[in-house]
């Protein structure tokens, strides 16, 4: 409850008047002064949550993302074969490839864009063919080159993701204060997103995801790209959070610095075939002439060049 | 969505502009035009004519057979998925609604667009209909039927997509092509003599219902019955179309468009040309210009259309050849009534207009299939203006392409006093037009960060500007008609127009986002 009464103090005044208003607290005044106002809220989002916690903490289904034999074909090319991948609970797996390994197609099927030729995906204990709502819903994708559409402002995107995801309006007002600070969009929030920067725009989807309540499955598909050091250091300190907290994380990923500070496994791809798999330790075991994640990776994926 | 686009229009200087050009333009030009000539006679005699030359089954046919390669596109084309995003590919599709739920909207999207269009046009036309005395409400009615048909014609392209997107799924056989086959039938059959001799059958399918208005609006095999029959049945096709498409909508509604995605090589291949990534050695030009020009060229080559616009010029050519050469008389050229030959000529050249607009819609493209590798190629380290020129030079020869076989059916189709001469018109034209094209598409970018969807204003700017061109070199052919300085004159107000225009494209290359 201490972080909610946090948020609302962060609150700018139209902000706190759009909670005020979800919350029913009577504005018949001409004037209101601030800290009476956040007072009043407080106590109202006291009362809202008495019954439940705030971001009610549903946990996920073990494994949160699972993929079984699954082949991706594109005419006569095998964008990716066989591939079998686990995400628990609690854990950050790295995609990690060249271009071109298959990477993005196994997180747009993942995402529920694209079909399977053969094999099945499960998230959160729902297949994705079966029941792609309820496998969608738990869902968050941050696709490879960010992209929004340009006639929204950030502010309605925001609560459109949050309609779309039934997140009720109170919870949508408060995370959404949480994450734009957290991301620094404060000042961005009545922009159009066709005005945005890259890095921006990839915050701004970054929100749009974390408006809905966690526990969350994430597949994100190079998510540092365009954020300054700040906004990465952010998304990493908050993706370990979340991983902390039981989120089932899978990015794809080629920064290998990225994944190795952030990954708990890896799963190595090349021309659609996985060549490694597992934890650091257990992958230096299955190269041994490689002795960092870099050197496992050109190990694994066509040989360590000579110089 | 679109509030919010309205509100940007209406906030931003330069896109009023554009609009004002586009409607202020386009009003002043049509009313030019309406007053070259007296359009009311033409109408007049206009319904005994057709009656004369074609019968009531034909235009049953005609209109079918719109619907029949509406169904035949939509089976072998991308159906609704065209309407498609990328943003929908990355925001909506991975979220948890469903396929119909991301379609009706996107529709909603396309009326909207469509409803705007038709205002626009109707806006355009309003002088020429109050000079041939047409009533406005009836056109206006006629329009929205129009329109209600062609939207029929777009949702049996969906429906056939759908058929054959979920019969892929569950059958590998070739066999299950026959289908379309079927689809077509059923589609067609209705629209022939046999059937539509019975009021009650004619009515059944939608081209049936649009041709029966059509006829009872116009007079032309009227009846006597009034359209509302009609009208009725297509206004009931219309809904019931459109649910059966949102009910048959799923799955392979995404996948369609995610595979045109996945198989973006093209883009990338292009894109190594433009950073010089590709082995110009072998080439035995050595000019930043033919590179462009080339570059367009083999990509416009590896699109399927391709094959077909040549086709279809030197079968169209070799068509128009032999009508004007050996003139058969099985095939004999449209009379025009001595009554009618003082309005013979503006609409010959009006025709003339609208031909050469409808072949220069490539020059427009020129920039604009660019998408996002404009950018690219605006930092390649190429002048600007030898991109503007290599874009001009290809758009020439896509536009002659197109036109060349038209102008030779017109030439042979239209036969009036002086229509060999008024013919040479159609290479300033195109010169200008093509000109037009590039200027607009190249500042497209500037009003946008999407450079493949050209803002409403821009796109109906094109033509506006256009017709605007077409009636000053209508003006200056009647002025010097009688004088030797027409040569002088015609080929200076050409050079001029073209290179400002080209200017303003160079302007609109160094002045992107």
């Amino acid at each position: 409850m201490n972080s909610v009464k946090s948020i609302v103090e962060r609150m700018n005044n139209d902000e706190l008047i759009r909670l005020a208003r979800q919350l029913e607290v009577s504005l018949t005044n001409r004037k209101v002064k601030r800290d009476l106002l956040v007072e009043t809220i407080q106590s109202e989002l006291e009362e809202h949550y008495r019954e439940r916690i705030p971001w009610k903490k549903t946990r996920l289904k073990d494994p949160a993302i699972q993929i079984s034999g699954l082949t991706k074909k594109f005419g006569n090319t095998i964008a990716v074969r066989g591939l079998n991948l686990v995400v628990r609970p609690g854990q950050i797996v790295g995609l990690v490839g060249p271009n071109g390994a298959g990477k993005t197609t196994t997180l747009r099927v993942l995402a529920g864009i694209i079909r399977p030729t053969e094999g099945s995906v499960r998230v959160n204990g729902f297949d994705m063919n079966v029941s792609p709502l309820k496998a969608k819903q738990t869902l968050g994708y941050i696709p490879e080159r960010p992209t929004c559409y340009p006639n929204l402002k950030v502010r309605e995107y925001l609560t459109f993701i949050a309609k779309i995801y039934r997140v009720p309006p109170i919870d949508a007002t408060l995370r959404m204060k949480e994450y734009v600070d957290l991301f620094q969009l404060n000042d961005l929030l009545d922009a159009y997103i066709g005005t945005l920067s890259k890095g921006n725009l990839q915050r701004a989807l970054l929100v749009g995801i974390f408006v809905r309540p966690p526990p969350h499955i994430l597949a994100l598909d190079e998510p540092i790209y365009g954020l300054d050091p700040r906004g990465a250091w952010s998304l990493k300190v908050l993706l370990k959070k979340l991983r902390d907290e039981g989120s089932a994380i899978l990015i794809s990923t080629h920064i290998l610095e990225i994944a190795e500070g952030l990954c708990d496994r890896f799963v190595i791809m090349n021309e659609g075939d996985v060549v490694g798999k597992g934890t650091l330790e257990e992958l230096l075991v299955q190269t041994p002439n490689a002795h960092t994640i870099e050197e496992i990776f050109l190990e694994l994926t066509g040989g360590i060049p000579g110089t | 969505m679109l509030f919010n686009h309205l509100k940007r229009t209406i906030t931003s200087p330069s896109m009023l502009s554009f609009y004002a050009i586009m409607l202020v333009g386009t009003y002043l030009v049509s009313s030019v035009i309406a007053i070259l000539g007296s359009y009311e006679p033409l109408f007049e005699t206009v319904t005994t004519t057709i009656e004369s030359t074609i019968d009531r089954s034909m235009v049953m046919s005609a209109l079918g057979l719109v619907s029949l390669m509406a169904v035949v596109g939509g089976y072998l084309g991308r159906g609704p998925s065209a309407e498609l995003t990328e943003i929908d590919e990355y925001i909506m599709m991975p979220t948890p609604t469903m396929p119909y739920q991301l379609f009706i909207p996107k529709y909603i999207r396309r009326i909207f667009r469509k409803l705007g269009f038709a205002f626009l046009a109707l806006l355009v036309v309003l002088p020429l209909v109050s000079s041939s005395d047409i009533p406005l409400i009836p056109l206006g009615v006629l329009m929205a039927c129009f329109i209600v048909f062609l939207e029929i014609n777009y949702l049996l392209g969906s429906i056939s997509f759908q058929i054959r997107s979920r019969l892929e799924r569950k059958f590998k056989t070739p066999f299950r092509h026959f289908i379309l086959l079927f689809l077509a039938l059923v589609v067609y059959i209705p629209t022939l003599p046999e059937v539509t001799i019975n009021p009650i059958s004619s009515l059944l399918i939608p081209s049936n219902a649009f041709a029966y208005i059509v006829m009872e609006m116009t007079g032309i095999f009227a009846s006597g019955l009034g359209p509302l029959n009609g009208l009725v049945c297509l206004l009931l096709g219309y809904p019931i179309a459109f649910l059966v498409v949102v009910n048959l909508v799923g799955q392979d509604y995404y996948e369609r468009f995610a595979l045109k995605t996945s198989n973006g090589g093209n883009e990338s291949r292009i894109s190594r040309m433009i950073r010089g990534e590709v082995d110009f050695s072998e080439s035995r030009f050595n000019d930043p210009l033919m590179w462009v020009f080339l570059k367009d060229f083999w990509s416009k080559m590896r699109k399927p259309f391709q094959f077909w616009k040549y086709l279809y010029f030197f079968i169209g050519i070799a068509i128009a050849l032999y009508l004007n050469i050996v003139r058969p008389i099985w095939l004999p050229p449209l009379i025009i009534p001595p009554e009618l030959s003082f309005a013979a000529v503006p609409a010959f050249l009006l025709v003339l207009i609208l031909v050469t607009q409808m072949a220069s819609v490539s020059a427009l493209l020129s920039f604009i299939d660019e998408k996002e590798n404009i950018y690219l190629l605006k930092s390649s380290p190429f002048k600007a203006s030898d991109i503007v020129l290599a874009k001009y030079f290809l758009s020439l020869f896509e536009v002659t392409l197109t036109a060349a076989p038209i102008v030779g059916f017109l030439a042979y189709f239209m036969r009036i006093e002086g229509s060999f001469y008024l013919l040479t018109l159609v290479a300033p034209l195109v010169l200008i037009f093509s000109a037009t094209g590039v200027m607009v598409g190249a500042y497209v970018p500037v009003f946008t960060n999407e450079p493949s969807d050209p803002p409403v204003p821009l796109a109906f700017g094109f033509p506006a500007i256009n017709i605007g061109f077409g009636a000053l070199l209508m003006a200056i052919v009647a002025i010097y008609a009688d004088d030797m300085q027409l040569v002088q004159v015609m080929p200076a107000f050409v050079v001029v127009v073209v290179l400002g225009l080209l200017a303003l494209a160079t302007f609109a290359l160094r002045s992107y986002k």
